[in-house]
């Protein structure tokens, strides 16, 4: 039996009895069948020493449990690691950030326990993933819509506290950004409510989300301060009618116009939905994450050059693209309102970007929804439409790498300034890395528009079950992540492997950030049982008592690289 | 005497007035069918196009047991969580990337991965023999085109057919037992 770290066989084995107390001894876990369902199953790690496995698993069907958990975790000085419905591929899957932890499986508490429809919000317990709110919605015939991400499965409170993000309207995709009122259990076992919750009895716990003095919800996202037992999220009214609409412009650096007049457009809410960079030319749309199929180049002559093996040459395509008549750039908008508003913002979107010089601007039917159910069928992705779906992992290039089969990807997800200028430098500068160490996909692949203000340059990177590739892989995000921080472009999330290495360049003022949130994690959870290190943060124990054992960038780089 | 069958049977039915997917599931259990044997349902996989040499099998199946096909969206989600709840057994034919997905929701009922044969779209004759030992309520522990039931690439473009059988183990899962509850 694997063992918690710094726990002996003996205290493991009582504590094990004490959480069976708890929870009931069927929902202890400690078979290695059990535990294998608790490996991230893209783990770049997979069968080397240091992958991340859990000891044990413990399943709570209630908060009061969770309570007694933590409260015999602190006993025995037991790590526990909370995950809601353990989906986070890509970011880590099921497994904790710290090999031997007791994972704290909360896909029993799976209760939607307020959901209103006046006020659109719902209050959900870890264990209600995106498909459950979404049939609990169509189930009760409620006038609601749902924000999600491409894989559906995944938990709307688990998926929040990862920073998670969805694809509807801004004010909704940032899922932590969406929430209102936080309850959990802190480290030493005590319940505590965020915001207007801290008063008992509030009636506005979901309504207004500043509550009284500090507001401290976000020290709850991608930290390790407490077990999150429930969390309230708005919700939006259902769209009337949804449109697609496409803005061509000619030319390459006709991006730097194109990104500028949209910013305008939403900094002033008149772009709210989701837009797509794409382009025509290269035959690639924007967000890999959440479209589909392999590039489909609208000309030969333009084939030719993206098969370029040095590399694409801009001024060569740009004037391949011009002969054949194909614009350069796309931007894919969804318009979603009463028909009068989508018109509006069509017209006011056509308006600023139409000063672009050869600028085309086109709005296909606007559409009542929902949309029939023959036609949702055929769709790839019905997130846009706010319903849940597992067809992304439909796609995506998994065959080979290095004649390796692929299983997996874990994702490089750099925040790009939102400038054209950005833009061009980013796919640029990743393009290169493609082609050095032949990475499958697009010859080159564009920033997505996800967050309100800034790009996401989600990247996934193929996992093999080979140590070999793995490892290369490694060295490629490490090299990745060197260069973005050059450029001051930093990761908005990642998988375990690369906590240290990630918050390693955080550290601005000698690690200034790090040491405050680690000054919290001594005061909250002295003993460090909680999620210990994800995310970085670590106890001081674990520290090693004096500050943190890696002081500088490069020594936290070398550690993560092991 | 209601058979666990005949109770799979009626969730399912019950479940054909969700969506189109639940539709197509209603009415393909003949009134009256009761069948001792575990495999409760015939899962496919529609996007991925299935073999000739299975459609015959897939057919005659839909006279015995419940065929409920696979897509991975929300409507055939509902469907799927209802008849993973009510199963002992299932056998499935699907791309790899359905099965990774499937696995893992079969994971949350309790169920594993327990055999699996492969084959890539071109010759699906062993596939078929598979799938028809599979149905009757085999399950070899080795024979041709068995592989290792978790070691499968999670691909859709590989253009490989999985036949495979999922059942439920003793041991409790991590999973959930019920759909989201209202408190
Ligand atoms: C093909 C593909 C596409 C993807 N697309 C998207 C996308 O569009 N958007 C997106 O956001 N992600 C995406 N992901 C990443 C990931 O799959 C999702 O974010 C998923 O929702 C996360 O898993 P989960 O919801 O089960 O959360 P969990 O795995 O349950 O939680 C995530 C982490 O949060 C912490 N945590 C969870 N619950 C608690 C709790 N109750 N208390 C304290 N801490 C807790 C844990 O550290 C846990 O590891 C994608 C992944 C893949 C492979």
């Amino acid at each position: 039996m694997k063992l918690p770290p710094n726990v002996s066989q003996e205290d493991f084995t009582a504590a094990l009895a004490q959480f069976a107390k708890v929870v009931g001894q069927e929902w202890v876990f400690t078979s290695d069948e059990d535990l294998e369902l608790y490996r991230d199953s893209y783990s770049v790690n997979w069968g080397e020493t240091d992958e991340r496995t859990a000891s044990a698993a413990l399943a709570p069907d209630t908060a009061e449990q969770v309570v007694e958990l933590v409260k015999i975790a602190n006993r025995y000085r037991i790590a526990i690691y909370p995950i809601s419905t353990g989906k986070n591929l890509g970011y880590g899957g099921a497994a904790p950030a710290l090999a031997g932890s007791v994972v704290l499986d909360l896909k029993r508490m799976n209760r939607i326990v307020e959901i209103d429809e006046r006020n659109g919000y719902v209050v959900v317990e870890p264990g209600v993933s995106y498909f459950d709110l979404y049939q609990h919605i169509q189930d009760k015939g409620l006038k609601l819509w749902i924000d999600c991400p491409s894989p559906g499965w995944g938990s709307v409170l688990g998926n929040a506290l990862d920073g998670g993000v969805g694809v509807t309207l801004a004010p909704y995709r940032s899922h932590f950004d969406a929430q209102c009122g936080i309850e959990v259990v802190l480290p030493n076992g005590r319940m505590m409510r965020t915001g207007m919750g801290a008063m008992p009895g509030a009636k506005t716990w979901q309504q207004f989300k500043p509550g009284f003095g500090p507001r401290i919800d976000g020290l709850f996202k991608q930290s390790n301060y407490g077990v999150v037992t429930k969390m309230g999220f708005w919700l939006m009214p259902p769209p009337e009618n949804i449109a697609t609409g496409i803005v061509t412009v000619p030319n390459y650096r006709d991006i730097i116009a194109l990104v500028d007049t949209i910013g305008r457009l939403e900094q002033s809410k008149i772009v709210q939905g989701l837009w797509t960079l794409s382009s025509p030319t290269l035959g690639t749309r924007g967000d890999a994450a959440h479209e589909a199929g392999p590039p489909k180049p609208a000309d030969p002559a333009i084939f030719a050059i993206l098969s370029d093996p040095a590399g694409v040459d801009m001024a060569k395509l740009e004037s391949a693209a011009s002969a054949s008549g194909t614009p350069f750039w796309s931007a894919e908008f969804n318009l979603y309102g009463p028909r009068r508003l989508i018109e509006a913002q069509w017209d006011c979107i056509c308006e600023a970007l139409g000063k672009i010089p050869g600028a085309r601007c086109k709005l296909n039917p606007v559409r009542p929804l929902p949309l029939p159910a023959e036609e949702l069928a055929g769709l790839f992705d019905t997130g846009p439409l706010g319903i849940p779906s597992l067809r992304t992992f439909s796609l995506g290039p998994m065959v080979s790498y290095d004649g390796e089969d692929v299983v997996g990807h874990v994702f490089f997800s750099p925040v790009i300034p939102r400038t054209g200028e950005a833009a061009i430098e980013a796919m640029e500068v990743f393009a290169a890395i493609t082609r050095k160490y032949r990475l499958p996909g697009p010859p080159l692949q564009f920033p997505s528009a996800i967050f309100e203000r800034a790009f996401l340059f989600a990247v996934g990177l193929p996992v093999t079950r080979s140590a070999t590739v793995n490892a290369k892989i490694r060295g490629i995000i490490r090299e990745l992540v060197e260069i973005s921080t050059a450029r001051g472009w930093g990761e908005y999330r990642t998988a375990p492997a690369f906590f240290d290495l990630i918050m390693g360049t955080y550290s601005y003022n000698d690690h200034a950030l790090r040491d405050f949130l680690e000054t919290i994690k001594d005061a909250v959870d002295p003993n460090g049982i909680m999620s210990p290190g994800r995310y970085a943060i670590r106890s001081g124990h674990s520290r090693g008592g004096s500050g943190y054992p890696a002081g500088t960038t490069d020594q936290i780089q070398k550690a993560s690289m092991q | 005497m209601i058979t666990r069958r005949a109770l799979l049977g009626n969730a399912l039915v019950a479940a054909s007035t969700i969506g189109p997917a639940g539709a197509a599931i209603a009415g393909v259990l003949p009134p009256g069918v009761q069948t001792h044997r575990a495999i409760s349902a015939l899962l496919i996989d529609r996007t991925v196009r299935q073999p000739r040499e299975l459609s015959a099998l897939i057919e005659v199946s839909r006279r015995s047991m419940p065929v409920v096909d696979l897509t991975l969206d929300a409507v055939a989600h509902n469907t799927l969580q209802q008849c993973l709840r009510d199963s002992e057994a299932l056998v499935g034919i699907s791309s790899g990337a359905t099965l990774f997905c499937l696995e893992r929701l079969a994971w949350d009922h309790g169920h594993r991965l327990t055999v699996r044969a492969e084959a890539n779209g071109t010759d699906c004759s062993s596939l078929r023999k598979a799938a028809a030992a599979f149905l009757s309520g085999a399950r070899p522990a080795a024979a041709p085109g068995l592989s290792p039931p978790g070691a499968y690439a999670p691909s859709r473009a590989d253009g490989v057919v999985h036949v495979w059988i999922i059942e439920r183990k003793s041991s409790v899962p991590s999973g959930q037992t019920g759909a989201a509850q209202w408190s």
